[in-house]
């Protein structure tokens, strides 16, 4: 016999059908902000070396900060940053015990996007 | 016949397969943690000193870097950077690459990636010392 709690928990694998709770979202946007960041290392690599190779070169490297596809890729990781920074701290609290009952988690969930709005604002403004 | 035993099950597995069969266990969850949280703080201290200190020109900037101290602190954190990445992009390729074969060749590529990156670093950490 089949209960009406499992009738009722339908199975959508179509990715546009999927509903992820606001919890679930700060993972996988967790995940996805930490691969973003292992495959941003060389840009951030190439701008150090530079940046450190005499003034001529810090110049240099100041110069291609300021151009309009840099200043989009860094918005991108600078996202990516806040968020995995954020979203890192939330899972080190639920480590602790702290957030871990379903309503607590969902508020907490909610303050990540908050506090990274708050965060991004001003950065984008001064990238741009 | 009876239950293979779990040394005999192990042996059963394809060795593509082993590198990330042995990669579960505590020891991980821990060094993604305190890795973690050393970058949390070093990254706060970097912010503050950012916004009160402020470092505009290439000279400042070179001397920050060969000061002992943000020297030490520059170098731990890709330590913490390059084992914190490494877990976690193995836990990622592990959730979705199913394929044994696929699953060794973009681990192994992801690697050989993060050990070119320590090497670039080193070398921009000695030139950094040496200016």
């Amino acid at each position: 016999m089949r209960t009406s709690s499992q009738k009722a928990r339908p199975k959508y694998l179509d990715l546009r059908r999927i509903k992820l709770p606001i919890t679930g979202i700060v993972s996988i946007a967790h995940r996805i902000s930490g691969v973003l960041l292992v495959l941003s290392i060389p840009v951030w690599l190439y701008l150090l070396e530079m940046s450190l190779s005499g003034p001529k070169n810090f110049q240099q490297a100041a110069e291609i900060t300021n151009g309009f596809l840099f200043t989009l890729l860094a918005i991108v990781c600078f996202w990516a940053l806040v968020h995995h920074f954020l979203a890192g701290i939330r899972y080190l609290l639920i480590d602790v015990d702290i957030g871990v009952e379903k309503q607590v988690a969902l508020e907490g969930a909610k303050w990540v996007f908050l506090v990274e709005g708050a965060i991004m604002l001003p950065i984008i403004g001064w990238l741009l | 016949m009876g239950v293979p035993c779990r040394r005999r099950y192990y042996a059963t597995y394809h060795w593509m397969a082993v590198m990330s069969a042995r990669a579960g266990g505590v020891r991980p969850w821990i060094i993604q943690r305190l890795s973690a949280i050393f970058m949390v703080l070093a990254l706060s201290l970097f912010c503050l000193t950012l916004m009160f200190g402020g470092i505009s020109s290439s000279s400042e900037w070179q001397t920050w870097f060969s000061m002992p101290f943000w020297n030490t602190v520059v170098i731990i954190f890709w330590l913490a950077l390059f084992t914190h990445a490494w877990i976690g992009i193995r836990d990622v390729i592990m959730d979705y690459v199913s394929h044994d074969g696929a699953r060794f060749i973009v681990l192994a590529i992801f690697g050989f990636y993060l050990i070119a990156m320590t090497v670039w670093m080193t070398r921009i950490m000695i030139m950094a010392v040496s200016a």
